[in-house]
């Protein structure tokens, strides 16, 4: 089973389906393949509930300081190699 | 849930339209919003109907049943939200008072997931600070992390198989 999960090619859907950043068509097209694809499914669901829990709770909380200070900056040697693979 | 296979064929109709409550519960969910007090009468509908036109011969198996339901959920769900369309230009209906227990159940993932979340490594929990707590586009976390977008998927998909791991733990 986890073998096959990890062989399907919607599987890339998964994060931009729940973000709704997917189009129309390749939204229907998702829906449409999990409702005959089972492990698929398993793992929206299963990524829907935690996406979910972090969207609702505080797994960022402020008092941690996370929120307020936000994550590090990427490096400029990161920030350079991602626009030098933008621009080929 | 399961795809419908041959074997699935030779069940009474109710059986193997059952098989896919949860999914179709997931979609519904997902498109009129989990905390929609109307999503369970929207899914035993879907149900409903899928089973009437299983029995009366109008599903001929020309696709998976799989596909049959997705098609009736799809068209069940646009026909709900263009009729509460139509009712909330009335009478918006105030939402539904939160059950304390939920609350409580809420509180105590919560507290799981950001211990889980407090312990992946930076990178992974950059992804998922900027992916989906604070709601950026994935071109748009790519752009802030200075990684592709493919990238920003790849860490998010991993960074959510670690907290179920530790969240089954």
């Amino acid at each position: 089973m986890a073998e096959n999960m990890s062989k399907c090619p919607y599987e890339d859907f998964i994060d931009r389906y729940l973000k709704n950043e997917l189009s129309g068509d390749e939204q229907a097209e998702f829906e449409k393949h999990y409702f005959n694809c089972e492990s698929c499914f398993t793992r929206t669901m299963e990524t829907y509930e935690v996406v979910k829990m972090i969207q609702d709770g505080r797994a960022f909380d402020d008092s941690a300081g996370y929120a307020v200070d936000g994550p590090r900056p990427a490096s400029r040697w990161r920030r350079f190699l991602a626009v030098f693979k933008r621009r080929r | 849930m399961s795809p419908m296979t041959a074997q699935d064929k030779k069940l009474p109709p109710d059986e193997a339209v059952l098989q896919y409550r949860n999914v179709i519960s997931f979609r519904v969910r997902k498109a009129l919003g989990g905390s929609n007090p109307d999503w369970e009468d929207v899914v035993n509908e879907i149900l409903t109907q899928a089973v009437e036109k299983i029995k009366s011969g109008e599903f001929r198996g020309d696709c998976s049943v799989g596909t049959f339901l997705y098609t009736i959920t799809s068209r069940r769900i646009i026909d709900y939200i263009r009729q509460k369309t139509r009712v909330l230009r009335h009478a918006p209906e105030p939402l539904p008072f939160p059950d304390p227990h939920d609350e409580v159940e809420s509180r105590e993932r919560s507290r799981v997931i950001a211990e889980a979340v407090a312990g992946l490594k930076p990178k992974f929990r950059d992804v998922l600070y900027f992916y989906y707590y604070k709601e950026l586009s994935r071109d748009e976390v790519a752009r802030k992390l200075g990684i592709t977008p493919r990238r920003v998927s790849e860490r998010a998909n991993y960074a959510i198989k670690l907290i179920r791991k530790k969240i089954r733990s």
